[in-house]
Formats: C-alpha cells, structure tokens, sequence
C-alpha cells in the first residue's frame, strides 16, 4: 500500500534525525565549523580586503512597534546601500525566551555574527565562553571603533566578569522618583523633600489626607526603591555592596533597608494590595493620579506621558502634566546626594569571535556595529535615557513630549549617578530579593537574616 | 473479544513505528536530556551545566535534595493537587452536563457547539488581561458590581471598602474560575464527539420501553460513553498538572508572598526567572511521575472497559 | 431520516426551553470575553486601561491598519496555515495508526506505552527545548517552518493517541470482523473501515491539534528568527508590544486577527462531528 511506505519512509528519516541529535549532543566544547548559512571563505588572504559583498547575521533587541524599531530599520537599509553587504535582521523584543534562546546559539554553535545582547549577568555565559571580542582588541586593528561614545559609557559597559569592555552602548537607563506635583501641593509642599525626616512626613501627611503615598508592587519591581535605600547607605559603593557573610557590613545595610521597607508597608504608605498589585496598575495608579509618587526608571516615563496615535488622537494621561521627576530623599547627605540617580548600561552591539576571526565578515561587522552606532542614531533610539554619546544630539521634534524634555533637564542637572547593585547578581539572587524575599519580610514571614542568607546563597 | 485480525502482531510495527518514532526524537529523547539536567546543576537557559566539582559535571541528587526542603515547592504541589479535584468536578462535570444538553435540544446546537469553543482559540495573554480588568481591584468589573448592589461598602471618607480578589483569602478561588473556565469547551467538544458514538437506535428502543430522560442518561448515555468520560478525566487530572498560562498572567511569581504557584507556574519560574533550569528540569521530572501516578490511579478506580 | 422523526415526537417544549435557558447562560460567559477583544480592538490602547468596559469613544480601525501597513500580514497567514495545517495532517495519520495498533492489539508492554504516552504529555515545551534546538539545527531548519512543525508535531502525537485509543477502544469490533471475513487485511480495515467510523474524533483532534499548534508561541519564538518565516502568532505577538509596554489596542486587534481564521477551521471540522454525518458513515 502506498501510504504505508510513506509511513515507512517518514519513520527511516525521523530515526536518521535522531542519530543526527545524539551525534551533536557529544562535544560541544570547540564551536561547530559547519555552521551558518555561509560558505566558509577560509581561502581568503587577507583580512583587511574582503572579495566582495558578504551577508551578515544579526541578532538586536529592537523590536516591537516604536519607532526605535523603525530607526533601527533604516539604519540597516542605509548600510547595506553603502557597502552592498547584506544584513540577516534578526532583531525582536527582548525578553526571558528571546535570552534564552540567543545563548542557545551560541550553545549550538550557531553563533550570529553580531550580537546585541546584555553586558551586565546574564550575557556572563558570552564573556565566559570568549564568543565575543572586546572593544580595545577591535580597536587595535580599527581605530575609529566607538570613536563617538563617552569613556565613561564603555567603562559603564565592562563586563563583571572580567572587567573588559565589549559592547557599544545605545542607550543607558536611570531610576528616579515620578512624583505627582498637585497632590503634594494639597497636602502643603510646593517641591518635593530633600531629607528624611520631611519625606516621612510628607509620605504621613498625604496618607492623613486619604491619598496613597507611594504606588509600589512590592512583588511587581520594588528594586527602584532598594537600590535609592541602598544608595543611602553606602553611596558610590553601591555596585560592592553585596553581603558575603552574615554580620558583615554590607548586611547591616540590607538589614536597614530592609528595615525601611517595612516602615513603608506597616506605615500603609504603599497601596493596600501592594502585594497583589502588578507594577502595571501601580504606574496606572500615578498616571491616574491616584497615588502620589513611584520610584521607577526611565521606561515609566511613557506610561505616564502622552502617547499620540497615527491617526492623531491624543491620549493624555490624567496627571501626565503634573508628573515630575526627581532623585530620591537622602538620608545623609554625605553619603548621598539627594539629588542624585541610579543609572548606567545594561546592553550593546558586540562582534562575535567567530565572526571576526572570518576574514571575509570581520569588516563588514565592524562597519555594522559603527553604522548603527552612529551619532544620528544612537540619539534616535535614547530618547528618554541617558546617551552614550561624548557629544549628546538634540531629540526630533517628533519623539519629544514636555514630559520627557522636563525629565532629561533633571537628569542633565543630577549630581552622581550611580550603577545599581542588583545588576551584579545573579538572576537567581535578584529574582529571590527583590521579586520574593523583600515581600515576605514585609509580611513578617522571614527574617532580616534569612533574607540576608539566601541572597548570599543565590548569589554563589 | 479477541479477534482473528489481530493475532498475527506484525503490522503493529508499522502502526506504532511513525509515531513513537517523532515521539522518541522530539520528545522521548530530549526528556532523558532533561533527566539527566536534573541531576546536573545548569543556569540559564541556554547553557550547559556548571561543573560543581573536579569530578565532573554532575551535581547528583542536590536538585532534588532542594526539592524536599524547598516551602514553595509544597505549596505549588498543594495548590495543584486541589486544582485538579476542582479541573475534575467542574471541568469535566460542566462540561458533561452542557454536553448532555446540546445532545437533547432540537435547534441550534451548532451555534452553541461554536460559542462554546471560544474560550480555547482565544490566546491566555488576552484572557488574563480580561480577568486582571475584572478582578481588579480598584474600580474592577467584579467590585464595581458589588458596590452598586451594595456588597461593598465606604469608609467614613467615602472611599469604597474594595475587596482584593488577589489576596491570600480570595486567590485560589480568583485563580481557578478563569482556568476551569477556559476548558470547560475543550471537555465539552470531547464529550459531544463521544456522545455521536451513541447509536441512535438504541435511544428509540429505550423510549419504547418507557424510560424517561434521566434514566436513558443514567442506564444508556453514561455507560455507553464511558470511555470518553475516563479520556476527559485522564485529561483533566494530568491539565491541571501542568497548567500554566492563565495563573501566570494573573498571578505572576506566585503573589502574593508564594502562595499561588502551582507545579506549572514553579517550574517556568525557576527555569526562566531564576535561571535554574537544573532545578527546573527537576521539578518536571516530578510532574511527569505525578501525571503518571494521578493516571494509573484513575485507571485503577475507573478501569476503562472495551465493549 | 429516522433520527430527526424520533426527535420531534420526544421532547417537550417546556424541558426544550429551560434546556435552552441553561445553554445561553453559558454561552454568554464564552461569547463577552471574545466581544470584549473585539471591541477593545477598537480603542486606543491608553482608553483600554483607563475605562476597560465601556464603549469606545471614537471607534476607530486604527489599530488594524497599523498592523496591515508595517507588516506582511498575508505572508504571516500562509505561514500558519503550512505550519498548522502540516502538524495536524502528520498527528491524524500517525496518530491514528498507533492509537489504533494500541487499542485493538495485545502485546506485551502495552501498559509501559500507555505510561509513555501519559508522562509525555507532561513534558512542557520548555524544559525539551535545548535537545530540540540541536536536532533542528543538525537538519538545517532553523528558521524555517518546518522547524517549528517537527517538535509541535512529536508534542501532540500523545494527546491525539490518548483521545483516539478511548473513542476506538468504545467501538464495537463486529464491522472489522465482518471486513475481516470478507476478507480485507488489517491495513484495509485501518483505511477503509476504521477511519471513516473515528471521524468524528478525528475531526475533534484535528481542532485542537491545530489550534495548538496555531496558538504555540514559545517554539516559534525560539526557532523563527526572521520576519518573513513568521507565523501569524509569533508576528502578532511581536507588534502589541511598544516601548516595553505592551499596546492593548493592537494586542486586542492582534487577537480578532489570530482568532478569526480558527474560528472558520473550527466550524468547517465541526461539521464532522454532527450526527447524522457519523450515522450515514456506519451504514455507507
């Protein structure tokens, strides 16, 4: 019968699949030569002088429907016009898939070409591995590599896996405190606390008022306010200020971080779900000027911000024009400014190894990472965010709002900004503090202790 | 019933080989990979295991050491051993009973055999940001209802008293009505197709004999699509299982404070979140043996008969 | 034809409407989430969230032109149709080949297949991900929709074999006998006799198997890289989000664009599972 041997025939080539598995299950250590869509042009000579034009793999974080995307797009078109390379644009939405399956690729030995990828934790596997090539060794054959971004944002880069800069930033992040101005003026301030004790009472006079103080989701992202708690503490020592035994100094810290977080929750400044709240109702919450203030980061500017359809209807959140941004209450201005940020680099362009030791790609990669980081267009994709750049371009009309113009002067004007602390965790401790241990203190089910010792378990 | 065509055993090579053949690759095989990331301590999706020790890769029985004095671990199973007694009573019985209902009314069954299926085609992403928006707290469908009928009442400033739906006395209930919800369609399509097995004649000859409606159902239907009533359960016991995708949307990382995982939802946060697919893999190995266990168990109580 | 004759004298009209009254209450559960989306569709995302069930100010199609013009939505269409449509044709044939060897032979290890079978239907997408992942790129399918279709194919086999072994193990064997005795192999009983008869579950697999397979996001987010190769899902998904902050006009948009090609396969299969059509397959 006909469909049997079809059967037949399906079941052989799903048993050869099979071989075909187990075989690459063996060794993975040394990367797969065979792989890639491209010919190996292991004949080539030199490698300055590429034969011709060569397509390259790309995998980038820009995706969605903003207009980074867009920018992004063109950026690639405007490459591949002037050079006749061909770009293989892999780029989609970052997130807990999308990492996962970039470090499969290079797990497999299907290593892209170019990768844009985390500079901080989770890309260590990359730097570990040595699937990626630093900028000063990039730099020694290219001079001009990165010529436009700041020292102090490839410093911002280094991996904390050896301290050594691979990536090519296009955008830094900052926390802050959105605050909502007309409220704190009915309650009697006409700008927002610098110390303490008034921040206290500010937070127990808008409670008396029947007004929530603070939108937090305790198991949302209440990491904003840990690291300003922190940033308290230790100042500029932020980024060390990792426990590594019970008792030690920096455990005192989280202790009275820890401390502060539970004044907020049995104080009831925060909601009264605030452990059931998503971090989505919480940004809701000030937008809807339901709620006083939130500690965030610059990604929340445009959940609070007006956002303007194709079509031209404008949607205005309800408080957007009172939201304004500011550093975080000191507690000791010594130690730290009241009037300074938590911020720095979490991701960027890096060339893989395997693509620049291909003689025939290593240009063409190099002109890639260069073209998409120029100045035109690392100042498109920033947008709210810090810029890279030695020399800062203004904003296109269109993508500005009063809101965001307002937020970059207060960040322009900040004092210090300091890298945040959870970024030199592992995921398993950040997931296991912030997301899970800090609420189950607040509700009195762990103590400070216990906290302290699986952080420094999960950070092992 | 054993039959003349099926004494010579040869051809069931060829019935068997195309299947457990994409099985043994696609899934067979890449479990035993799992397996063995049980017992191997590996991070990140995406990366291999991390050597432990001079000896190798292999980190033993410490995944599964963690797994017995892991808390969470206990509430995800408890949680999930009480979703399925409610998957099995209210899944699978409201799906028999809409079953035996469409079965018996004269028009429109297709209709409701189609709006029944809705729920299935309708991705969980939408549907968790259905139910957010209705079990939401401040000004949700469910509250908002409740404060105009008087359920809810005001503080003394007037704020409404609202009820958090998410809280740890109302969670499970809040969790569970949206995932019984959803299936109840997937049952019921199963049950009708069960139901079409029931030859027609016979219903005639028992409404010959006099027996009126719940009798053919109770003495006729029941027995008759018995083995499709045991397929569902088997199906509903080993779903709630493995549920994931609506208690994730709507109760990301167990909130509050852990109370909500279910196996599902643990393992995705700790293969994913955490970054411990070692530990991840070792808590799919539990649910696999737990679906095997739950399965053998309700094939022991309701031992499927051939007719 | 006989059976509706047996139904009009049944019933009576009161028991007919209370029956009627209970089917529409539920109906209506299943029927406001999908006109919720719907109308959704029709608001900007910000209206959304701010008032969840009212009516759209301005209705507006606004979200679907969007997706219309910055994506290749017909491409993405044909790509699920390949995609879906190859997972559930190979999980019907083998499917009901093994479910049948299993539901009518004897043979030893039965019980140990049935565990098998039961156990692998535990194993979630995620945790066979990696082994998968080197099968795909040894064959050179990465990016490519047949990538996806392989491991969507090995995962529903189970769920096919388990539903089909119930439905054939209560049937009655008299018609295969008497093929049998006219002297038919297994293999034409298989084709000729046995899979007209299992239609109707055939047709309830098919649905889920392809919608499944349909709503499968997480295998097409790892193995499909390129927009081209995208399936309508995996394309969708990729819009409704801007900024970080997921769109729920285009999601909800996103959403009735998904949906409605299921609901037309669903109701085009359905028709296999009406009565009549089984009963005119046993006596033809």
């Amino acid at each position: 019968m006909k469909k049997r041997f079809i059967s037949l025939a399906l079941a052989a080539l799903l048993c050869l699949a099979l071989f075909a598995g187990c075989q690459s299950t063996s060794p993975s250590a040394g990367s797969n030569p065979s792989a890639g869509s491209n010919p190996s042009p292991a004949e080539n000579p030199s490698p300055e002088q590429p034969a011709g034009p060569v397509t390259i793999r790309v995998r980038a974080m820009f995706g969605g429907s903003d207009s980074n995307k867009q920018n992004y797009d063109n950026a690639i078109a405007a490459y591949e016009t002037a050079t006749g390379n061909t770009v293989q644009n892999e780029s989609a939405t970052a997130d807990d898939v999308w990492t996962g399956s970039v470090l499969a690729d290079f797990e497999v030995g299907s290593d892209p070409d170019v990768v844009q990828f985390w500079t901080l934790t989770p890309g260590n596997p990359l730097i570990e591995g040595k699937k990626v090539v630093s900028v000063d060794e990039i730099r020694a054959v290219y001079p001009e590599y990165a010529k436009n971004i700041s020292e102090g944002a490839l410093k911002g880069c280094a991996s904390p896996v050896d301290g050594v800069t691979y990536a090519i930033p296009t955008n830094g992040y900052w926390e802050g405190t959105f605050y909502n101005k007309a409220l704190l003026a009915q309650v009697g301030y006409d700008s927002f606390p610098e110390n303490w004790t008034d921040f206290i009472a500010l937070c127990d006079a808008l409670k008396a008022a029947g007004i929530t103080p603070i939108a937090e989701s305790l198991q949302g992202e209440p990491n904003y306010t840990f690291e300003f708690l922190m940033a308290n503490q230790v100042g500029s020592a932020l980024p060390s200020s990792t426990p590594k035994a019970l008792g030690d100094e920096a455990s005192g810290h989280i202790t009275k971080v820890l401390e502060h977080f539970k004044t907020f929750y049995d104080n009831g400044y925060y909601p009264a779900n605030t452990t059931t709240l998503s971090r989505a109702e919480a940004v809701q919450m000030v937008a809807d000027g339901k709620a006083a203030m939130m500690f965030g980061g610059h990604w929340n500017r445009g959940g609070l911000d007006i956002s303007t359809a194709e079509d031209g209807t404008v949607t205005t959140q309800a408080a957007t024009d009172n939201i304004e941004l500011f550093g975080f209450p000191t507690e000791n201005p010594a130690v730290r400014s009241a009037n300074s940020f938590v911020g720095g680099y979490s991701s960027g362009f890096m060339i893989t190894r395997k693509a620049w030791d291909d003689p025939a790609k290593r240009k063409a990669c190099v002109d890639f990472v260069m073209a998409v980081t120029n100045d035109e267009n690392i100042t498109n994709y920033s947008g709210a965010s810090a810029s890279p750049l030695k020399v800062p371009g203004k904003l296109p009309e269109a993508d500005s709002t009063p809101l965001l113009e307002r937020c970059r002067k207060v960040i322009a004007a900040g004092e210090n900004i300091y890298p945040a602390l959870e970024d030199t965790w592992t995921a398993t401790a950040r997931e296991g503090f912030l997301y899970r241990d800090i609420a189950l203190y607040c509700a009195g089910e762990l103590t400070a202790d216990e906290v302290i010792q699986n952080l420094i378990n999960d950070n092992q | 019933m054993d039959s003349m065509i099926y004494k010579r055993k040869w051809p069931l090579v060829i019935f068997l080989i195309p299947a457990f053949a994409l099985m043994t690759v696609f899934i067979f095989y890449p479990f035993l990979m799992n397996i063995l990331n049980s017992f191997q301590k590996v991070g990140s999706l995406g990366t291999g295991p991390v050597p432990v020790n001079e000896a190798g890769d292999m980190f033993w029985t410490g995944n599964y050491e963690k797994l017995f004095t892991d808390k969470t671990m206990g509430v995800a199973v408890r949680n999930t051993l009480l979703m399925m007694c409610a998957t099995v009573i209210f899944q699978v019985g409201i799906a028999l009973l809409l079953a035996l209902l469409v079965d018996s009314i004269r028009k429109g069954a297709q209709t409701y055999r189609t709006i029944y299926f809705f729920p299935i085609v309708i991705s969980a992403s939408a549907l968790g940001l259905l139910f957010n928006m209705v079990f939401l707290y401040d000004g949700g469908m469910l509250n908002e209802f409740l404060l105009r009928i008087g359920v809810i009442g005001r503080d003394e400033l007037g704020n409404p008293q609202w009820i958090d739906w998410k809280d740890r006395s109302h969670a499970f209930f809040t969790m569970i009505v949206p995932v019984v919800w959803q299936y109840v369609g997937f049952y019921f399509v199963i049950l009708a197709t069960g139901l079409n097995n029931v030859e027609t004649d016979i219903y005639e000859a028992a409404a010959i004999d006099g027996a009126n409606g719940l009798q053919r159902i109770r003495f006729i239907t029941l027995p008759l699509i018995r083995n499709t009533l045991i397929t569902c359960l088997t199906l509903a016991l080993i779903g709630a299982l493995k549920v994931f995708d609506l208690p994730w949307q709507m109760f990301p990382k167990g909130i509050p404070l852990n109370s909500t995982y279910l196996t599902g939802t643990y393992m995705y946060q700790q293969t994913f979140a955490m970054q411990n697919v070692g530990y991840g893999a070792t808590i799919a190995v539990v649910i696999a043996l737990m679906g095997v266990a739950v399965s053998q168990l309700s094939n022991l109580i309701f031992r499927p008969r051939d007719i | 034809m006989e059976l509706t004759l047996y139904k009009r004298k049944k019933r009576f009209p009161v028991g007919q409407t209370v029956m009627h009254l209970c089917l529409i209450l539920w109906a209506l559960t299943t029927i406001f989430p999908f006109i919720w989306v719907a109308v959704s569709s029709l608001k900007p995302s910000a209206e959304i969230v701010a008032s969840p069930f009212g009516i759209p100010a301005h209705a507006s199609a606004q979200n679907y032109l969007n997706a219309l013009n910055r994506f290749n939505i017909p491409k993405a269409y044909l790509n699920s149709l390949i995609l879906s449509g190859s997972v559930t044709i190979v999980v019907i044939l083998f499917g009901s080949l093994a479910a049948y060897g299993i539901a009518r032979y004897r043979f030893k290890g039965k019980s140990l297949l049935n565990m098998l079978l039961v156990a692998s239907m535990m194993f979630p997408a995620f945790s066979v991900i990696i082994p998968v992942f080197r099968i795909i790129r040894n064959l050179n399918l990465i990016d490519n929709i047949f990538g996806v279709a392989l491991p969507q194919m090995g995962g529903n086999l189970s769920f096919a074999m388990i539903v089909l072994i119930g439905y054939i193990r209560s049937m009655s064997n008299e018609i295969e006998e008497a093929a049998f005795i006219e002297g038919c192999n297994v293999f034409q009983i298989f084709f000729r006799v046995v899979v007209p008869l299992i239609r109707p579950a055939l047709a309830t697999v098919s649905i889920f198997t392809f919608v499944w397979s349909y709503n499968d996001l997480f295998t097409q987010l790892f193995f499909l890289r390129n927009p081209q190769s995208f399936a309508i899902t995996r394309l969708l998904n990729e819009f409704s989000v801007s900024q970080g902050v997921p769109d729920y006009g285009l999601l909800a948009a996103a959403i009735v664009m998904v949906v409605l090609p299921v609901l037309l396969v669903y109701v085009f299969l359905q028709k296999n599972i009406i009565k009549g059509m089984t009963a005119g397959a046993v006596k033809g």
